[in-house]
């Protein structure tokens, strides 16, 4: 799963340990995370919208979610 | 274990210094009582008891492992960790069915090892996955 931890994080100046002391995580969790080798659980996931005082849909991202180039220019032609 | 030490808590450093001494505990159980089985003749009585007393710090392993996962709030360490003893339990399984096949060419007996292999194993694997996420 696709995330946006690093923008978010790195919008308010905070390093990973920093990240990782308010999530009350190790720095190789927010690592793993980030680097996208590991999905949280849904109550971390609350945590981290929380924190950044967003909606998880605004962290993560589901790739699925996310349309291909050849999907969208096949949508874009429809619209047309 | 003990370089991938740095930044853990009070709660996993003192379980990983309880799982390493009941470990290694393990170990020198099997080494003492395999040493004494090879040397002395024992009753079957004796075997038995011994059998049952090598097998009492594994259950403390056992029993350690369980009250760290279940206490571990950092679920990326609590999967590292569980990764890393499914990799020591399928190692010491693939070690212990070879061995079992060939361990009669063998000018030395290798006696139980299984201990042996799953503690390192499972050391080497978390210790590699804690590195490559650093």
């Amino acid at each position: 799963m696709k995330n946006r931890l690093r923008v978010l994080r790195a919008e308010r100046e905070w390093s990973q340990a920093e990240l990782a002391q308010k999530l009350e995580v190790s720095r190789q969790s927010v690592n793993a995370i980030e680097t996208g080798k590991f999905d949280p659980s849904l109550p971390l996931a609350f945590r981290i919208a929380r924190l950044f005082e967003t909606t998880i849909e605004v962290v993560f991202l589901d790739v699925s979610d996310i349309p291909s180039p050849i999907q969208s220019n096949h949508s874009t032609k429809e619209f047309e | 274990m003990h370089t991938c030490i740095k930044g853990f808590n009070a709660f996993q450093l003192r379980s990983i210094r309880l799982i390493e001494i009941v470990m290694g505990l393990t170990v020198a159980t099997q080494i003492i009582l395999q040493a004494i089985l090879e040397r002395h003749n024992v009753s079957i009585a004796a075997h038995y008891g011994m059998g049952a007393l090598a097998v009492v710090p594994v259950i403390a392993s056992m029993i350690l492992i369980a009250r760290y996962l279940s206490g571990e709030k950092d679920e990326y360490l609590r999967n590292l960790v569980v990764q890393s003893i499914l990799w020591g339990f399928g190692l010491a399984l693939i070690v212990d069915i070879f061995l079992s096949f060939v361990d009669h060419h063998f000018f030395l007996p290798i006696g139980n090892i299984n201990m042996d292999v799953f503690i390192l194993t499972s050391s080497i694997t978390l210790e590699f996955k804690i590195q490559r996420n650093q």
